[in-house]
């Protein structure tokens, strides 16, 4: 009852509660003072009727009195007022008589009354009788009648003062009776006003809790989370349907995905952080080439300058092949100069073309190169710039520089699937195994230049060839990071003098 | 743990708040019975409306309404008149003025009243009052003392000659028991007692002592006790004792009234004549019997009260729905002494202290 009492309550709007409370208590208030109002009003009534009896007693009296001296007057004077004043009197007496309860009762006050009753009827008789005597002037009659009725008289009054005392005896009785009633009643209004508003505290304590209770749980979850404490807050208990508790279920439901909210975040900032990441290593790598390319190249600019002037100069005296060579210099330097980012396999093999050029110029033809294009429309595929030139220089530097035999290098350019495959493939001293592994796990650059030497299988002859270009390593991360994070390079090599194969797999679009 | 306080606190608002809530439904519910209960026991104050409602109205007039005698005579007339739905009134009892017999008569013809018991005397205005009485169709019941003028429909008493008679046997066992000499006898009459009745008194003791010859041994007188004016008897009798002529005082009273036995009762008592009167009383009243017990009166004549108030109402009954009634009827009478006190059981005699 008391649980079901208090949902009801819990499920209230909290507007309703609050009328609720106060439209009660007043009504309440009001019911209680209605109440002991009407009880006070019944009191005073009764207390009203109480000596009404006494009243309407000596009102008979009053009348009985004027009838009986109307009528010695009018014996004393035969004077036609008395006679009128009489008729009077005795109208009003009778009227008054006529009221009175004549019937028989062991109550002694109606008794009386009874008695009283017949008496005044004999008595207004006989009085009447007088009056006919007195105006038939029949002397002896009116006399013997006046007489008797003076008697009557007399009785009727000892029987109304009777009455009188015998009633406002019982009156008092009645009265005291009554005024201990009023003490009563002030004693349960007072006592029914103080268990009243005792009750009507308790109600307004009651209802505020009710409302307030859930409120301050609510502020203390909240105060919680605002102290970052979201894992620790438990979920607040709703305990009703009223806006409190909508909020308590809207707040409980935040808490909740709060959490799922914070992960995702962290997740997005992590990815980002990775591409950022990603972006710089990249950028650093490209510098570091650049740098190393610098460092080889001093002073480019002013080298190409020179080559210019060169070629020049060799066009003036109509050395034509110098001319081309020094065309030629210039060119794989401007290329080196500019395409740095992206450019297309074309390009690429174009510089590639440039520095075979150089090189047999230089070494008086010793290197055959043999390129071998599957299809024209493959040269379109765009990789990062320097890629080529450096395995091609490897190529020369370590594969076929020292070998007694002619040395050839193939450059092909195919289609497998979805991928241009580039393969550069030497027929020089070749790779062991390890060497394989080491320098496309990246760590044949960490090794010092003798170090380096002394892992090939032929030493080198002499004079320290200083490598010229940037290594494989750099190409491998380069084209890893440009193609995020996918190894596309790989090296075969079937043993010693076997030659090398460098293969790049490039994801072709069309 | 907090939290259970908490709602421990709560539970304890909650269950004091029904708690007071019923206690104040119970306080309403208190007053309104409550109430309730005062506003009807006052109105039954005010005015009985519950009072019974009678066919009849009769009314018991007598000089000594407050007498045990007359109480109990009432009493039984009362119980009698129940058995009828009829109601009986003490005439004059509830009155603030007393009034003598007459005029009670006269305001009981005047009130139209369906009957009236009424002891019986030879007064003249009684006699006019009775024929008037007679004249309005009011039946009229003699009680205790008769009047034969009255026209009375019927008369509810002991018999005067038996009365005597017992009187007179009385004294003549006492007198040859403890007399040796002469004995000085007054029999104090009431004057509620008609002359008639006086007389038949005197003439049956007077018989009594002739038959057994103690006439000259026995020297019998009467008088008077005046009941009319107040307080008359009690001089009236203290006067016998202590007067003028209290030397020749009797050494016998025989008394024919409730009030004279006590009246003589207690004089003898006040001026120390314990022993040298002997007392033959009337009645059975708690004094009377504690006299009796003290050996102070030597014997009472107790009448059957209660039976003559019943036997009053019967003939009132009687007459009414037969038109006709037996115009005497005789009450038992008894005698109590010390000897039958303990073991006798009067009806009336001691039932009211």
């Amino acid at each position: 009852m008391i649980k079901k009492m208090s949902r009801i309550l819990a499920n209230m709007k909290i507007r309703y509660k609050l009328s609720l409370l106060v439209v009660g208590t007043t009504l309440l208030i009001l019911l209680v003072n209605v109440f002991m109002y009407y009880n006070l009003n019944r009191i005073t009534k009764q207390m009203d009727e109480i000596y009404v009896s006494n009243v309407t007693l000596s009102e008979l009296e009053d009348s009985l009195d004027t009838v009986q001296s109307s009528m010695a007057q009018y014996l004393n004077t035969k004077s036609t007022d008395s006679l009128n004043d009489y008729y009077l009197a005795e109208q009003q007496f009778e009227s008054m008589l006529s009221e009175m309860d004549h019937s028989i009762t062991d109550n002694q006050q109606k008794l009386m009354e009874r008695n009283i009753y017949y008496m005044s009827e004999k008595y207004l008789e006989m009085v009447s009788d007088t009056i006919d005597a007195k105006r038939g002037r029949n002397v002896e009659k009116y006399k013997d009648t006046f007489e008797q009725s003076g008697k009557l008289y007399s009785y009727i009054k000892s029987y109304i003062d009777s009455l009188n005392g015998y009633s406002f005896r019982s009156n008092t009785e009645s009265y005291s009776a009554m005024s201990t009633s009023v003490e009563y009643l002030e004693m349960i209004s007072t006592l029914m006003f103080a268990v009243l508003a005792a009750f009507n505290i308790m109600l307004v304590i009651l209802v505020t809790k009710n409302i307030t209770k859930p409120l301050h749980e609510l502020s203390i979850a909240a105060n919680k989370v605002s102290a970052g404490e979201l894992e620790n807050t438990p979920e607040v208990k709703v305990h009703g349907k009223d806006e409190v508790g909508v909020v308590t279920v809207a707040f409980n439901q935040m808490v909740s995905s709060i959490p799922g909210y914070l992960t995702r975040l962290r997740d997005s900032m992590e990815k980002e952080q990775q591409l950022k990441e990603k972006e710089i290593l990249m950028e650093a790598h490209l510098k570091d080439a650049q740098l190393k390319y610098l460092q080889a190249q001093i002073n480019p600019h002013f080298l190409f300058n020179t080559l210019n002037a060169g070629s020049q100069l060799a066009m003036m005296e109509h050395a034509d092949r110098t001319y081309d060579y020094v065309q030629n210099v210039a060119a794989f330097f401007r290329y080196n100069m500019t395409k740095n980012d992206e450019v297309t396999l074309a390009q690429e093999i174009e510089l590639v073309d440039i520095y075979i050029y150089i090189l047999n110029v230089r070494f008086a033809g010793d290197i055959h190169f043999t390129k071998e294009i599957e299809d024209d429309g493959l040269l379109e595929v765009m990789l990062p710039g320097m890629i080529l030139q450096p395995i091609v220089e490897n190529a020369v530097n370590y594969g076929i520089r020292d070998i007694e035999r002619e040395g050839h290098i193939t450059l092909s350019v195919y289609r497998v699937d979805d991928n241009v495959c580039i393969s550069i493939q030497d027929n020089g001293i070749g790779m062991s195994q390890e060497l394989i592994e080491k320098v496309l796990s990246g760590e044949y650059t960490g090794l010092s230049e003798k170090e380096k030497n002394e892992e090939k299988y032929e030493e080198k002859s002499g004079n320290n060839n200083k490598e010229n270009g940037i290594g494989l390593n750099n190409v491998i991360e380069r084209l890893r990071l440009y193609f995020d994070g996918k190894n596309n390079v790989d090296i075969i090599s079937s043993g010693k003098d076997q030659g090398t194969e460098v293969i790049i797999t490039l994801p072709y679009k069309e | 743990m907090d939290k259970k306080k908490k709602d421990k606190g709560y539970r304890g608002i909650l269950i004091a708040t029904v708690v007071l809530g019923v206690l104040l439904l119970l306080i309403v519910a208190f007053s309104i019975f409550f109430f309730y209960k005062r506003i009807a026991g006052t109105k039954g104050l005010l005015m009985s409306d519950e009072a019974h409602e009678y066919d009849s109205y009769y009314v018991l007039i007598t000089d000594s309404p407050n007498t045990d005698f007359w109480q109990s005579v009432y009493q039984g007339a009362v119980a009698e008149a129940e058995k009828h739905n009829a109601y009986v009134e003490l005439l004059g009892e509830n009155l603030e003025q007393s009034y003598s017999k007459a005029d009670l008569l006269n305001i009981a013809i005047n009130s139209n009243v369906d009957g009236i018991i009424i002891e019986g005397d030879d007064d003249n205005d009684t006699v006019k009052l009775l024929l008037k009485a007679k004249e309005e169709g009011i039946p009229v019941v003699t009680v205790s003392d008769d009047n034969m003028e009255s026209k009375r429909i019927s008369y509810i008493g002991v018999s005067c000659y038996n009365l005597g008679k017992e009187y007179g046997e009385q004294l003549v066992k006492y007198v040859k028991e403890n007399v040796p000499d002469t004995c000085r006898t007054m029999v104090l009459m009431d004057d509620t007692f008609t002359s008639n009745s006086q007389s038949i008194i005197l003439t049956a003791i007077n018989e009594v002592i002739e038959d057994e010859n103690l006439a000259d041994k026995i020297t019998l007188s009467s008088h008077v006790v005046s009941s009319n004016k107040d307080y008359a008897a009690e001089e009236d009798i203290r006067d016998i004792f202590v007067g003028e002529n209290s030397h020749s005082g009797p050494d016998v009273v025989i008394c024919l009234s409730e009030k004279n036995t006590l009246c003589v009762y207690q004089t003898v008592v006040d001026y120390n004549k314990v022993g040298n009167v002997e007392i033959f009383g009337y009645y059975l009243s708690p004094v009377i019997k504690d006299a009796i017990d003290k050996e102070i009166i030597r014997s009472s004549i107790v009448v059957d009260t209660d039976q003559m108030g019943r036997r009053s109402i019967e003939a009132m009954n009687e007459y009414k729905e037969s038109g006709y009634v037996s115009e005497i009827y005789l009450i038992d009478t008894d005698l109590v002494s010390k000897d039958n006190l303990d073991t006798s059981d009067f009806e009336g005699g001691d039932s009211d202290d």
